[in-house]
């Protein structure tokens, strides 16, 4: 009896005993073999980093003018919270944020929600309720303070934000910005993009221009800094309790451009009053309906310069803000003017503008030697021009240039003169090649062919503009009702040796070809000039580099033309900005140059326009470039284009003059500074 | 009352092992409540430590007393146990989804925690008396004794309290020495009545928290993910532990019920396996020694009552430990002498005390 209840003590003892050894194994099993797991497991649970977003890089001009820089940003966000009274809190939030009620698509309970929702795996990382950061002193920002005891968990985050001092100036070549707000699998796309650093939903990214440009490029380069940490210890909740350490965040590099932004300015504060000028000209002549909507609706002024291919301003009106881009996207892209339109980088029919490319192709094969004057009688009749024959411009007028010269043809900008070296080249070229050969000398100048600059201001468009080859001809141009395969008619030629048919180029490109009739040479474009390191050292400068000279030397065998026939050229491009002998034949751009006090010389152009049969206003081109009065050597291209301006003299060269006004006379101040 | 010669044959080893676990406990409350929620660190362990000395009175009160003054009381004993469990079904204080405390004013009282040392002792009176259950007859009185306590307090609900009726009620039968064909009765009736009482007894959260330790990721947010976390830090303690007031687990309150039923986890993470390992060998040394007090126990009842306090302590250092460790269901069951709570620890006292009374009379005393 009592050995029996014994015996079952025994047993309780030992069942005990082994079920005590099972936990020991157990426990030695979590904390001896696999401790070192759960520890980082332990660790991973309470350690977390918080993002501190890089400044990026700003923007600066030639002269030290910050052009895009930041400042900071208020953000109203919020930290994760299980309080009950969330919906009290977001609609305390709400009224205050949005009292009206006006924008219930960002300012709303549901939306708060939403956004707290979506970042509900970060819980550590506090929720930008609303993207819009408020201005400091924003009488909201007060009053969320003043309110902080009845919105817990309400913060408001201090975050750089891009700023740019000058507005909406050179929006064109500085780009906009995106914030990114979309999902994982683009934000991998990003990320792959970027090659160096990290995209966080909610992180900037630059997405036009050189914002754009200047973030997926080598990390020594790019605008965007590397971001921060701030090392946070959280609890179960994921609320930080501590803060551990940081690690600061690098900003990015500052970029210093070639632009002039006091000139880039100035451009852009006159251009409008003068197309507003341009319009009302248009309906005093009798412009009249659709016409007249599309007078200088759109414009691009280049300036750049000769000596180094850089350029000194770029003007593409109209003009959206760089802030304003992704936010009015819808509104912009439907915008008939076209704003996102880099219309400096988009090719049109260059007119007039274009002869100084024929008088070099006729010299280059001696066109001209068969007939050095020619008589401008209004009107051309030549075989295979048709019964009609070709007009010169001036015949509208119930006149004609009578006896000209090449210089004379430049600056009164004589059909007559450019269709007989077109006839001439002709003859001696065969009608298959004759066109070839204009297009060889447009390319040698720069014509037909897209910039390194374009693809640096990605975003807004870049067209390589058009070269007169035969061989389009041979294809068919359906454009002109032609579509059946030829060799370019006489007629045709005639068009392209003045600037007409089948061709377009870029303003920019038409100030490289300027740029090499005032100096013989051409260089690469740049806007960056160099790249800067938030410690102050040069990361990249960028060097000048010579495209083709013009000029034929034993050093240059290549060149087309000898150094007497440049200057010819550059003495008729001068003569265009002056005024005639006794005032009759007065260059096409006389008017618009009167009293400059510099030197200046270009060319204008009027670029007919047909939509189907119907003439349309046309566009007004200027190409030219300033120069010291005394030394004459060329330190400022300017390229105009207005579009639908009715014409380069009135439209276009005005500009031009005010450009190089405004050039000299900065020049003059910064001399004196 | 108390002969000094009585003093002489109290287990002091016994005693010794109550008081180091409580003051541990007291210490071990310290360090996992030391951010609680009501921004007052000190408030848990001091009134732990209340709890402590007022153990100590209670444990007296245990001991002076022959305890089968105790079973000769255990109508009276039975009877106001199942008022206070009545009590608190209908006049009770709600928490955490069930209905388990009396608002006694100074005290919530916990009844389900008295329940057990009740049972205890009237169980062990009941079964001296009928002297054998060896056959169905016997059996069943007893089987009803336990059932009545332990369906009122399933119905709190608290599923975890009445599984501990059950286990002790199987230790004292079986040192009552039930006959094997009444053990396999009973086993089998027990297979026979699991499936339908786990489809319809239990509430879809009870089946969930019985399973969820299978398999912690099927619950990663709730139940799962307390448990996940308890495993990380019990894990996290590796050999030689955190450090006391150190361990990140439960200072940033990743564990649930801290200071409560996981306290192992914080023992785990903040001593390593040194402090956690020694702590279930200490809590083993206590069974073992009730288990040797039963030995020599001069009667039946206090045979009964020191195999009953053993399997007490027993089954909840498995469960609770087990459950922390991720290999016991989440059953709320406290740590015996170290989980923060008043009534918890005044029951044990008492068992404990009346474990004592057993061990110090266990010959006739010679006058």
């Amino acid at each position: 009896m009592e050995s029996f209840f014994h015996k079952r003590l025994n047993s309780m003892t030992v069942t005990v005993f082994v079920a005590v050894s099972v936990l020991i194994f157990r426990l030695a099993y979590i904390q001896i073999v696999h401790g070192a797991n759960y520890r980082s497991d332990a660790d991973n649970n309470r350690f977390r980093e918080v993002v501190q977003e890089a400044p990026r890089g700003k923007i600066i001009d030639a002269y030290g003018v910050i052009m895009a820089a930041n400042q900071p940003g208020y953000f109203v966000s919020m930290h994760h919270t299980r309080s009950p009274e969330l919906d009290g809190i977001l609609a305390r939030l709400v009224g205050i944020l949005d009292p009206q009620g006006g924008d219930p698509e960002r300012i709303s309970v549901t939306e708060f929600r939403r956004r707290l929702q979506a970042a509900r795996f970060r819980r550590w990382q506090p929720v930008r309720l609303f993207d819009t950061p408020l201005a400091f002193g924003d009488a909201r920002l007060v009053q969320i303070e003043e309110r902080r005891i009845e919105l817990p968990g309400v913060i408001v985050e201090v975050q750089p934000v891009r700023s740019h001092p000058l507005g909406s100036s050179a929006a064109h070549v500085l780009g906009g910005m995106g914030r990114i707000t979309y999902g994982a699998e683009r934000l991998r796309e990003l990320n792959a993009q970027l090659g160096f650093g990290r995209y966080w939903v909610g992180s900037i990214v630059g997405r036009f221009g050189l914002e754009q440009a200047y973030e997926f490029i080598e990390r020594n380069l790019s605008l965007r800094g590397v971001d921060g940490f701030q090392r946070v210890e959280v609890d179960h909740l994921s609320r930080p309790v501590s803060e551990l350490g940081l690690q600061e965040p690098i900003p990015g590099n500052n970029l210093h451009l070639t632009l002039d932004a006091a000139l880039q300015q100035h451009i852009e504060a006159w251009l409008p009053g003068h197309l507003e000028r341009v319009r009302a000209a248009a309906s005093a002549a009798g412009v009249r309906g659709e016409d007249l909507e599309m007078v200088a609706r759109g414009a691009a002024v280049v300036a750049i310069d000769p000596r180094t291919g850089a350029v000194v301003a770029l003007v593409s009106y109209p003009t959206p803000h760089p802030a304003e881009i992704l936010p009015n996207w819808s509104a912009l892209i439907l915008d008939p003017s076209r704003p996102l339109e880099n219309k400096a980088l988009a090719a049109f029919a260059p007119g007039s503008a274009f002869k100084p490319v024929t008088e070099i192709t006729g010299l280059l094969h001696g066109a001209q030697a068969a007939m050095p004057r020619v008589v401008c009688t209004g009107r051309l009749m030549y075989p295979g021009l048709g019964a009609q024959g070709k007009p010169c411009w001036i015949e509208y007028y119930r006149d004609a240039h009578g006896n000209v010269d090449d210089i004379t043809a430049m600056r009164v900008s004589c059909n007559i003169y450019y269709y007989h070296i077109a006839m001439q080249l002709r003859t001696q070229l065969g009608r298959a090649y004759v066109l070839d050969a204009f297009a060889t000398t447009a390319s040698f100048l720069g014509l037909g062919a897209p910039s390194p600059l374009g693809a640096q201001l990605h975003g807004f468009g870049q067209q390589s503009g058009m070269l007169p080859t035969s061989e389009r001809f041979r294809r068919g141009i359906r454009a002109t009702g032609e579509g059946r395969p030829h060799d370019p008619y006489p007629g045709e030629v005639a068009d392209i040796a003045i600037g007409q048919g089948i061709q377009t180029y870029t303003p920019l490109q038409m100030a490289n070809m300027m740029a090499m009739l005032a100096t013989g040479h051409r260089y690469e474009n740049y806007v960056v000039d160099r790249v800067i390191s938030p410690l102050g050292e040069i990361v990249s400068q960028t060097q000048t580099k010579r495209l083709a000279s013009l000029v034929r030397t034993p050093e240059n065998p290549n060149g087309l033309i000898n150094a007497l026939q440049l200057a010819r050229i550059q003495e008729g491009l001068r003569q265009v900005t002056q005024v005639g002998r006794m005032g009759l034949n007065s260059g096409t751009a006389a008017g618009a140059f009167r009293g400059a006090p510099y030197f200046s010389a270009g060319k204008t152009g009027t670029a007919e326009v047909y939509r189907g049969r119907r003439a349309l206003p046309s566009h007004g081109w200027f190409a030219g470039w300033g120069a010291d009065a005394n030394t004459r050597e060329p330190e400022i291209v300017v390229s105009v284009l207005v579009l639908h301006g009715r014409g380069g003299s009135l439209a276009a060269a005005p500009i031009a003059r005010e450009v190089l006004d405004a050039y000299f006379r900065l020049k003059a101040q910064r001399v004196n500074q | 009352m108390v002969d000094r010669r009585l003093l002489r044959t109290v287990d002091w080893s016994l005693y010794l092992a109550y008081l180091g676990l409580s003051l541990f406990g007291v210490l071990m409350i310290a360090s996992a409540s030391q951010n609680n929620e009501l921004g007052n660190p000190a408030f848990f362990w001091t009134k732990q430590l209340q709890w402590v000395i007022i153990g100590h009175v209670v444990l007296l009160f245990a001991l002076l007393l022959d305890y089968r003054f105790f079973a000769n009381m255990s109508i009276p004993i039975y009877l106001l146990n199942l008022s206070l469990l009545l009590g608190v079904l209908t006049v009770g204080v709600q928490g955490g989804g069930a209905q388990r405390w009396l608002d006694l004013g100074f005290f919530t009282l916990q009844p389900s925690e008295f329940a057990k040392i009740a049972v205890i002792v009237t169980l062990a009176a009941h079964v001296e008396k009928l002297r054998r259950v060896d056959t169905f007859y016997r059996l069943a009185p007893v089987l009803l004794h336990v059932a009545i306590p332990m369906l009122l307090i399933i119905m709190q609900p608290d599923l975890g309290t009445g599984l501990v009726f059950l286990g002790v009620m199987a230790a004292v039968l079986y040192a009552a020495e039930l006959p094997r064909r009444l053990i396999v009765f009973l086993g089998a009736g027990a297979l026979a009545v699991a499936p339908v009482v786990w489809s319809f007894g239990l509430k879809a959260y009870q089946r969930a928290r019985l399973i969820v330790f299978l398999d912690p990721s099927l619950d990663r947010m709730g139940i799962g993910y307390h448990l996940t976390q308890s495993i990380i830090a019990v894990g996290s303690g590796m050999f030689a532990g955190r450090g006391l007031f150190d361990g990140p687990q439960s200072e940033l309150n990743f564990l649930p019920e801290q200071h409560t039923d996981f306290i192992f986890s914080v023992i785990g993470e903040e001593l390593g396996f040194l402090g956690a390992a020694g702590v279930i060998m200490v809590m083993f040394f206590v069974v073992y020694r009730c288990l040797q007090i039963a030995a020599i126990a001069k009667d039946d009842c206090g045979r009964y009552i020191a195999v009953g306090v053993a399997s007490w302590i027993a089954f909840q250092l498995i469960v609770n430990t087990g459950m922390t460790m991720g290999m016991m269901p989440v059953v709320g069951l406290p740590l015996p002498f170290l989980s923060y709570g008043g009534s918890s620890y005044l029951a044990l006292s008492l068992g404990i005390g009346f474990v004592l009374n057993v061990g110090m009379r266990h010959r006739k005393i010679l006058f």
